[in-house]
């Protein structure tokens, strides 16, 4: 009998199984946003691009031609001076001018992943949370890196947060970190039950966090100090928000819940069917949330009232912020990466697809 | 579908083990794995049987026979050689339905090993969304190290001195991918045959070598694991063909 069809099948049929399995676990994420001025800077897979906001149209592109060991994934950072910093999966760390995507200089990262966004320290160094449990240090004016600071096994996958004295570390291992920019040492370090995953707010001398424990958690800048926690209905992804007189946090389970920042005492919540894994954002007295399955709300900020629905292609994860007049969302699983919304009606305004 | 019935029920049960093995992901793998191969033995057993059979009936003199007789005639020769099949109650596919019915399983476990140790956020996402209502979450980062390795990343050893790292799990994956496919005696004695199963050990041998040097460790872990214990399988059901290891030849029959 002739088995050669019958194997040649059998080969193709293993290579596609195994190449579909293989594809599944290509790094990848959803993009980060930064805004200034009329633009918009997404940084996704292997590009940063500047969006102009009024029109959704691309002014710029980082690099010319797509580098595949280049996977951007954090939202860069813009500091103080108005440049632009953006981090890469592979530690590789890129500042750009943001009127035209020149590059001003580029630090070769080690391998060790940078997830998290960077941060900007008072005197102008950049802090960069590595997979290696390192703060990295680097000079603003060049690049390069200055020193390491290490937390043990503290590794952050997102954004920091900085006042004059200290920098806020939230890690996936638990740990909530304060180091201290003068002595380059840890004031105070706080297990808090499970993995941060969305980083750390910092508003009026108040840390929050969310966890993947479901809670939410209000510390004291100062001194660490747990001020309160309140309990969610699944894994807090994002770090809350903080606004007006409330905090409002959503978790995986769907909930979108608006505490009160001095004791966690719930003011009211809003369940949306699907995971909620992007940050609300607050604007104008209302509260925009939007589900991984591409639900998009708006609420009012005092009571829950529901104000608007949209729905996008593919899921909302990551960012959801007001700027321009426009409410822009980063969207995942669609054929576009961001999207503009009218903030009072929900309407859509333009959509963004990066370049391939 | 796949993912409710296949590869989320695998992936928690890997967390368990993980969980009973006090945090060892590397144990975990390789338990799970023995574990998968221990119930789906009787499925290997039967089809080692199955080919065990059928091998013997296509060295018969009888098919020989039919072979030479109607050497002219192909359509004829198969009628004839389906009639002897049937009557010596050996299924063709006897061998192969067995190994059909463990792909999804094996592909499955491929998948949750995959799953379970995310290194990115959105892998991290896919794995909130799969894991059971009752695992406790502060579990989550998983330890993904296991003696030098970290299981999340293609494995390099570097030793002091040598100016290059050693990728030491891809070459033990080479080297059991091949012992474990070459063991197994063939099936059919035509050098036709023959040709295509070297085509095919050779093949499969690069594919999951080239795999191991490009993603998680974890998987070469496993491809590991499953090597060595399907070796330890044939030679317990007395059924390998050690000459088969050492050469690349087509022709080389079976031998206990």
């Amino acid at each position: 009998m002739n088995s050669r069809p019958a194997a040649i099948a059998v080969l193709g049929l293993v290579s596609v199984l195994l190449a579909a399995c293989s594809a599944g676990a290509a790094n990848q994420s959803w993009p980060g946003l930064a805004l200034k001025g009329d633009m918009g800077y997404l940084a996704h897979n292997h590009f940063v691009s500047a969006v102009n906001l009024a029109t959704g149209q691309k002014a710029w592109q980082y690099p010319e031609k797509a580098d595949t060991k280049l996977l951007f994934y954090a939202d860069p950072l813009l500091d103080s001076k108005g440049d632009l910093v953006a981090a890469t999966y592979n530690g590789s760390v890129f500042k750009l001018d943001p009127a035209s995507g020149a590059l001003k200089w580029k630090h070769d990262g080690d391998g060790g992943k940078i997830i998290a966004p960077l941060a900007e320290a008072p005197g102008g160094d950049y802090y960069a949370s590595s997979e290696s449990g390192d703060l990295l240090i680097f000079d603003s004016a060049t690049g390069a890196l200055k020193t390491k600071i290490h937390l043990g096994k503290a590794f952050a996958w997102g954004a920091m947060a900085a006042d004059a004295q200290r920098l806020y570390v939230a890690t996936i291992e638990h740990e909530v970190y304060a180091v201290n920019f003068q002595s380059g040492k840890t004031d105070w370090s706080l297990d808090v039950g499970g993995s941060i995953a969305g980083g750390i707010t910092l508003a009026e001398g108040k840390l929050y966090v969310g966890t993947f424990a479901g809670k939410v958690i209000a510390l004291d800048a100062q001194s660490g100090q747990t001020l309160w926690d309140a309990k969610a209905d699944g894994w807090v992804w994002q770090a809350p928000v903080a606004a007006g007189d409330s905090v409002f946090a959503a978790d995986l389970s769907g909930t979108l819940r608006a505490l009160s920042p001095s004791d966690g005492a719930p003011q009211w919540n809003q369940k949306l069917g699907a995971p909620l894994q992007a940050a609300p954002a607050v604007d104008g007295g209302l509260v925009f949330i939007g589900t991984t399955a591409g639900t998009v709300r708006a609420y009012s900020a005092a009571d829950g009232a529901q104000k608007w629905e949209q729905t996008l292609e593919g899921g909302v994860f990551g960012t959801l912020r007001v700027f321009g007049g426009k409410l822009l969302i980063t969207v995942n699983g669609s054929k576009y990466q961001l999207a503009a919304l009218a903030p009072d009606t929900g309407s859509i305004a333009w959509t963004y697809v990066e370049p391939a | 579908m796949w993912d409710t019935f296949i590869v989320n029920p695998l992936i928690n049960a890997l967390l368990f083990l993980y969980r009973l093995l006090g945090g060892n992901f590397g144990l975990a793998i390789i338990v799970f794995t023995i574990l998968i191969r221990l119930i789906t033995y009787p499925l290997t057993a039967s089809s080692t049987n199955s080919m065990k059979k059928m091998q013997e009936l296509q060295g018969s003199k009888e098919w020989k026979d039919l072979s030479k007789k109607y050497a002219k005639d192909k359509e004829k020769m198969q009628a004839e050689q389906m009639k002897l099949l049937q009557a010596s109650g050996a299924n063709p596919l006897g061998g192969c339905l067995p190994m059909l019915i463990q792909l999804p399983i094996m592909i499955g476990l491929y998948q949750s090993i995959l799953n379970v140790i995310p290194s990115t956020p959105l892998q991290l996402f896919s794995f909130s969304q799969r894991i059971y209502a009752f695992f406790p979450v502060s579990l989550i980062p998983l330890s993904k190290t296991f003696l030098w390795m970290n299981l999340a990343q293609p494995e390099h050893l570097t030793i002091p001195g040598l100016p290059f790292p050693i990728p030491v799990l891809a070459i033990l994956v080479l080297i059991t991918s091949w012992v474990s496919q070459r063991i197994i005696p063939m099936m059919t004695t035509d050098a036709q045959s023959g040709q295509t199963n070297l085509i095919m050990n050779i093949f499969m041998v690069l594919l999951f070598t080239n795999i191991s040097l490009s993603l998680a460790s974890g998987l070469s872990l496993y491809f590991v694991a499953t090597n060595l214990i399907t070796i330890v399988q044939y030679m317990m059901m007395g059924r390998v063909a050690w000459r088969q290891v050492y050469s690349i030849s087509p022709g080389a029959p079976s031998a206990k």
